[in-house]
Formats: structure tokens, C-alpha cells, sequence
């Protein structure tokens, strides 16, 4: 090691600070009226400007939200029992920002973008506003490239494209999260920039996802934001705009980004929380006046960029966790109705042993059909049809116990299908895969295999396809659209491998 | 801050005082009651005290106050006596000055040092603040002993930072950078 020589370090430092003259300062300053559950009211601040970082004593950070006649109310970005009444509160000038870049990947942060990790800060150029427009009708296109989630029956049903917002919602334990993970997990390799937003969650459960993510070498193109529940209300509110802003990075670069907010229910909590101690005045269910705005503000900023504007996308995955199965309360509705479909999880499916637990009958992709690839279409397309046959057939099969013919035939094959979309947690498929199995089931290669012996069936195809039947692979990537040759190899693919399987 | 019952009994005063004439002595009358407030803590107390009944106080502001008050000032104080308002009369003062030094465009201006400033000092930050703000300057001193050295000035929400404290904090920031 080189040994410090005091005089090299005195010139560093004349160098650094011979800029440093000595000036007068000016700072724009209020003194606290009053401070209580995260809020403080301050008389002056005259010439603030709504969403301004303002300083408090203690280096503590808040944001001005109302402006009123004769005081600013400023939530509190941090422990307001060091705050007293007349505490000088100055403003920083700057609206609130992050820092964003690649130098988040990999990284866990806060609100405000600081490391939580426990590693270095982030070193970044570039700070961009939390709370920006969304971009305009010209700047976009239409969604048409696909965002594959590994998860057949989302890829096969309820398909979603870059650029599109797709929420997932469902009860307590129905698997969200396990579906958000893993399609974090399946965008390895895409150029897919993931980001987590973890928001009013357990601290151990935020480090559950980080474990998962790392475990599957994930965390090289995620970057996880956390305000967990014992972080102040404030932090949570703001928690999914910073990452979007972190997230727009990449879609205005041209890039590709996926967001995940797990979960917005606890958002509008948070948020109702500040607006009830801000005073504004309560509507349903006690949420604030602008709780649909929001919602609608944050999720239209995710987006398909046009060709001129660098032709990035930024994917939204909202999650909302409902009550009982209740999709018509207020905030379920609400963010229903601004994405661009739903999958929806329950927990009779999850208990039954049907997972990933999603009712094909409520869940819709309002865009992503256009973004499934040419052969995912062709094969899933009699899926849903099937599957809607299934269900009312299986309801009324158990009064009557001599069925005809035909409608034996349709519920045996509702019996395989429905076994074919299970599948395991943290198994994503290549589409390959998927189509493999979804075309051996909807064609009937399945119909004379018993029901218990479908899953072996397809843990056995999946192996031949990475072993024997690699240049099928090949052949598919490259066409990516069931033609009549490659159609003719899978169906011969399928006869082989079949027959062999009866064998054993 | 004073609260919205202050400010409205504060104008509705001065504009009286105004409509009168009186706005001088009134003026004199209500820093005289500001001092009071400050000063003596048995004032005070018998301002907000809910033990003393209205009638008896009124009786002891007109003994403890005639002669030495405006009638007017007497009038409006037995006034917000009867309209159970006497508890906001330190809100009221301070705005009432507030009001007085807006009418007469005066500033103030809030200089905070170390040690308290020579009178020479004084009347040379008052000539530079009336050049630069051209309004005339009702200056208030502070002393705080954590600055160490060099002055720091309130002129309204904006803050004059010229203090070795800030110099060291600033400096600080910067090796630390």
C-alpha cells in the first residue's frame, strides 16, 4: 500500500475547495406550525411550488402536497418525532427526483432512490422527476411485440405485449407474486429491464423475492424498490412513481422495461391515509376525490414508444389484492378499468389444486392478442372455447351420470386441458415448450391417456424436446408460425413420442 | 401564525383606529399591550384564565388600564371581553403591528448574531436594506451563540446566510464530497 504523505492530501483538498469562496447563502425558509402522523403543517414557503422537497432539521426530507392560503402541508419522508413546532423548514428548489440508469440494476433502493442494500450509493448521471406526463398519442404505437411470461395459460389465453398493462389481482395466498416473480425470471436473456415495487410489504417478504430473484440469477436486470409497511405512508405513496421514473429510462432509450407494483390495494391505502390527515375531504369508502386519477395517471405511463421516439416499451404489471373475491370494490374496479385486461387469480382453483390458479373465464387481454406469436394463436385459439366447455359441462355432469357420447368426449378433454395449464412455480417455459403441449392437448393426442398420467406425460415431452427432437426447436424459432411442414413435424413428433411413452 | 379570529378582529381594529384618527396612539397602545403580554407573567395568566368571570374582568382592565389606554383601545378590549375573545389578544397584537408596518411600508427584517451589534452597525445594515428593498426597515436583533461569528438576516420567508456556522457546514459538506 502507498503511504499517505500529508502534503498530497493538503493539495487535494486546496484544489477541491478553491472554489469554495466564501458567500452569502440564500435560502427560502417556514417554520413548523404543527407535526403529526407523517404531516406537517408550516406557515410560509411562500414561493413553494406543489411537490417540492423541502429540508427539515435532521437532514429529514418531505414534499410539499397542499398549498394553502396561509400553510404548505408537507408529508414527512421520515420519522416526524425529531420535528418540533417552530423548526425552520428550508426549500430545496427542486421538484422530487431519482436517480436513474444502469447503475439500479441489481440494486435495492427506497423511494427516493438511496440504496437499502447495504452497498455502495448509486452513481448516476441522470435524475429524473417522479412525477412526469405520460407520453401523447403521437409518441406511441400499437402493442404488437409479445412479453412472454413463461406461464402457459397466459401465453395461450390472456397473452401480454410489450407495452401493455395487464393487472393481476386476486385474494390473499392465490399466488400474484409467484406469477410477478416468475415472469421476472422467464425475461432472462430477452433485454428486458424488470424493476419490483414492493409497497406496504413485510420487510422478510421483500427479502424472499430478492433470494428468489438472485437464486435464478434474475437480479442482473431487476431492480427492486421496497417502502415495506413499517416505512412512513408517504413513502409508500410515492414508492410506484420513482419506479416508473427509474423504469422510463429505458423505455425512452429505446429499450425494453417491465414494472411490477405488488401491490396497488396498499398504495390507495397509504395514500388515503395521507389525504384523510391532509384534511381533504373523504368519498367512497373513505378514499380521496382523485384516488381513480391516481391509479390512471401512474399506469398511463406505461407504454409502446413509436419507431421516431426510439420504439422502447415499458410493460406495467399491476397486482391488487381483492376481498373474498370481490372484483367489484372500489379500487379493483378502478384499476380494471384503466389497464388493458386482467388475470384473475382464485383461491377455490388454488385450493383444488389448479395452479397457477387463474379463472380463464374472467381473465381478459383486452391488446395482447396482437402480440402473440403466429404459432401460440393458431394453437390456443379452440383453448378458451374448450375450457368454457368444460366448465359449464363439469357443473351439471355431476347430476346426470349417463352423459352421450359427444359430451363424455368434451369433458375427458376438459379433464386433460385443465391439467395441462398447471404449472410448477418458478418453471417458466420457452413458447416452444408451450406449444408442444398445448397442441398435443387441444388435438386430442391426450384424449387416451389417463388423467393422473398427463403431468408425467409432459415433464417426459419437455426432456424430448431439449434431447431428441432439437432440430423441431430450431425449425420453430426460426418460423415462429405453425406452417403446413412444421405443422406435419410436430403431429409426427407427437405419434412417436406417444407411442413410445405407452410402452413404458 | 396567528389564527383567522386574530387576523379578522386585528384588521376590524385597525381600520377603526384608522376611520378615527387615532392610528398613532393606538399603535402606541397595542405595543405597549404586546410588551405587557411579554413581559409580565401574571398578565398572562389573567388573559386566559377561565376562573376570572367576564364581568370581573372587565372591571379590572378598565381599574388596570384607564389613564394609561386610548379610550379606544379600552373599548375594543372590553369589546373582545365580552365576545369571549380576550384569549386571542397576543394573536391580535402581533397582527395588528403586522397590518401597521404593511400600511406604512416598513419591512422587517430579523438580524441574528453572535453578539449583539454596535449601534453604528445597526444604522448601517438599516442604509443598505433601504437601498436594496426600498422600504423603510424596522430591524430586530436576535443573539444566537451557535453561529460562532458573522451575521444572518430574515427578510421575510428568504434567509441571508452569513455565518461561520454555515461556512463550517458547507465546508464540511464539501470534504466529505
Amino acid at each position: 500500500m502507498n503511504k499517505i504523505k500529508p502534503a498530497e492530501i493538503s493539495r487535494v483538498l486546496q484544489e477541491q475547495l478553491a472554489d469554495f469562496e466564501k458567500r452569502i447563502e440564500t435560502y427560502e425558509v417556514g417554520t413548523v406550525l404543527s407535526v403529526g402522523d407523517g404531516i406537517a403543517r408550516v406557515h410560509g414557503l411562500n414561493a413553494i411550488m406543489a411537490g417540492e422537497l423541502v429540508e427539515f432539521p435532521h437532514k429529514i426530507r418531505g414534499m410539499a402536497l397542499n398549498l394553502e392560503e396561509d400553510n404548505v402541508g408537507i408529508a414527512i419522508f421520515g420519522e416526524d418525532t425529531h420535528i418540533r413546532e417552530g423548526d425552520q423548514v428550508k426549500r430545496t428548489k427542486r421538484i422530487a427526483a431519482v436517480p436513474v440508469g444502469d447503475g439500479l440494476r441489481g440494486r435495492v433502493v427506497d423511494a427516493l432512490g438511496q440504496t437499502i442494500d447495504g452497498l455502495a450509493p448509486i452513481e448516476s448521471k441522470e435524475l429524473r422527476q417522479i412525477e412526469v406526463k405520460a407520453p401523447g398519442i403521437i409518441d406511441r404505437k400499437n402493442v404488437h411485440e409479445p412479453l412472454q411470461t413463461g406461464i402457459k395459460v397466459i401465453d395461450a389465453l390472456t397473452p401480454i405485449g410489450r407495452g401493455q398493462r395487464e393487472l393481476i389481482l386476486g385474494d390473499r395466498k392465490t399466488g400474484k407474486t409467484t406469477l410477478a416473480v416468475d415472469t421476472i425470471i422467464n425475461q432472462r436473456g430477452e433485454g428486458v429491464f424488470c424493476f419490483y415495487v414492493a409497497i406496504g410489504q413485510k420487510r422478510s417478504t421483500v427479502a424472499q423475492v430478492y433470494e428468489t430473484l438472485k437464486k435464478y440469477g434474475a437480479m442482473e436486470y431487476t431492480t427492486i424498490i421496497a417502502a415495506t409497511a413499517s416505512d412512513p405512508a408517504p413513502m409508500q405513496f410515492l414508492a410506484p412513481y420513482s419506479a416508473t421514473a427509474m423504469a422510463e429510462f429505458y423505455r425512452d432509450s429505446g429499450r425494453h422495461a417491465l414494472i411490477i407494483y405488488d401491490d396497488l390495494t396498499k398504495q390507495a391505502q397509504a395514500y388515503r391515509q395521507l389525504s384523510l390527515l391532509l384534511r381533504r375531504p373523504p368519498g367512497r369508502e373513505a378514499f380521496p376525490g382523485d384516488i381513480f386519477y391516481l391509479h390512471s395517471r401512474l399506469l398511463e405511463r406505461a407504454a409502446k414508444m413509436s419507431d421516431t421516439k426510439g420504439a422502447g416499451s415499458l410493460t406495467a404489471l399491476p397486482i391488487i389484492e381483492t376481498q373474498a373475491g370481490d372484483i367489484s370494490a372500489y379500487i379493483p374496479t378502478n384499476v380494471i378499468s384503466i389497464t388493458d385486461g386482467q388475470i384473475f387469480l382464485e383461491s377455490d382453483l388454488f385450493n383444488a389444486g389448479q395452479r397457477p390458479a387463474i379463472n380463464p373465464g374472467l381473465s381478459v387481454s383486452r391488446v395482447g392478442g396482437d402480440a402473440q406469436i403466429k404459432a401460440m394463436k393458431q394453437t390456443a385459439g379452440t383453448l378458451r372455447l374448450d375450457l368454457a366447455q368444460y366448465r359449464e359441462l363439469e357443473a351439471f355432469s355431476q347430476f346426470a351420470s349417463d352423459l352421450d357420447e359427444a359430451t363424455r368426449k368434451q369433458l375427458e378433454r376438459g379433464k386433460r386441458l385443465m391439467q395441462i395449464i398447471k404449472q410448477g412455480v418458478h418453471e417458466p417455459l420457452p413458447v416452444v415448450k408451450q406449444v408442444a403441449i398445448i397442441y398435443a392437448g387441444v388435438n386430442g393426442y391426450l384424449d387416451d391417456i389417463p388423467v393422473t398420467q398427463i403431468k408425467e406425460f409432459e415433464t417426459q415431452l419437455l426432456d424430448a424436446l431439449d434431447s431428441n427432437y432439437t432440430d423441431f426447436v430450431r425449425l420453430f424459432n426460426k418460423e415462429k408460425a405453425l406452417t403446413q411442414p412444421l405443422k406435419a413435424a410436430l403431429d409426427q413428433l407427437l405419434t412417436e413420442f406417444k407411442a413410445r411413452f405407452k410402452r413404458t | 401564525m396567528a389564527s383567522i379570529v386574530a387576523k379578522r378582529y386585528a384588521l376590524a381594529f385597525y381600520q377603526l383606529a384608522e376611520q378615527s384618527n387615532k392610528i398613532d396612539a393606538v399603535t402606541k397602545d397595542v405595543k405597549q399591550l404586546a410588551r405587557l403580554i411579554k413581559e409580565s407573567e401574571e398578565f398572562k395568566r389573567f388573559i386566559d384564565n377561565p376562573v376570572i368571570s367576564s364581568i370581573k374582568r372587565s372591571h379590572i382592565l378598565r381599574d388596570l388600564l384607564q389613564g394609561s389606554l386610548d379610550e379606544l383601545t379600552l373599548r375594543f378590549l372590553i369589546f373582545l371581553e365580552y365576545k369571549k375573545r380576550f384569549s386571542f389578544l397576543p394573536g391580535i397584537c402581533a397582527c395588528f403591528e403586522e397590518h401597521f408596518l404593511q400600511a406604512h411600508n416598513v419591512a422587517r427584517v430579523v438580524v441574528v448574531s453572535r453578539q449583539k451589534l454596535s449601534e453604528y452597525q445597526v444604522k448601517n445594515l438599516e442604509a443598505r436594506f433601504q437601498q436594496k428593498f426600498k422600504q423603510d426597515i424596522l430591524l430586530e436583533q436576535k443573539i444566537d451563540e451557535k453561529l460562532i461569528g458573522g451575521i444572518k438576516l430574515q427578510y421575510g420567508d428568504t434567509i441571508y446566510d452569513y455565518t461561520l456556522r454555515k461556512h463550517l457546514d458547507r465546508y464540511k459538506e464539501a470534504v466529505l464530497k
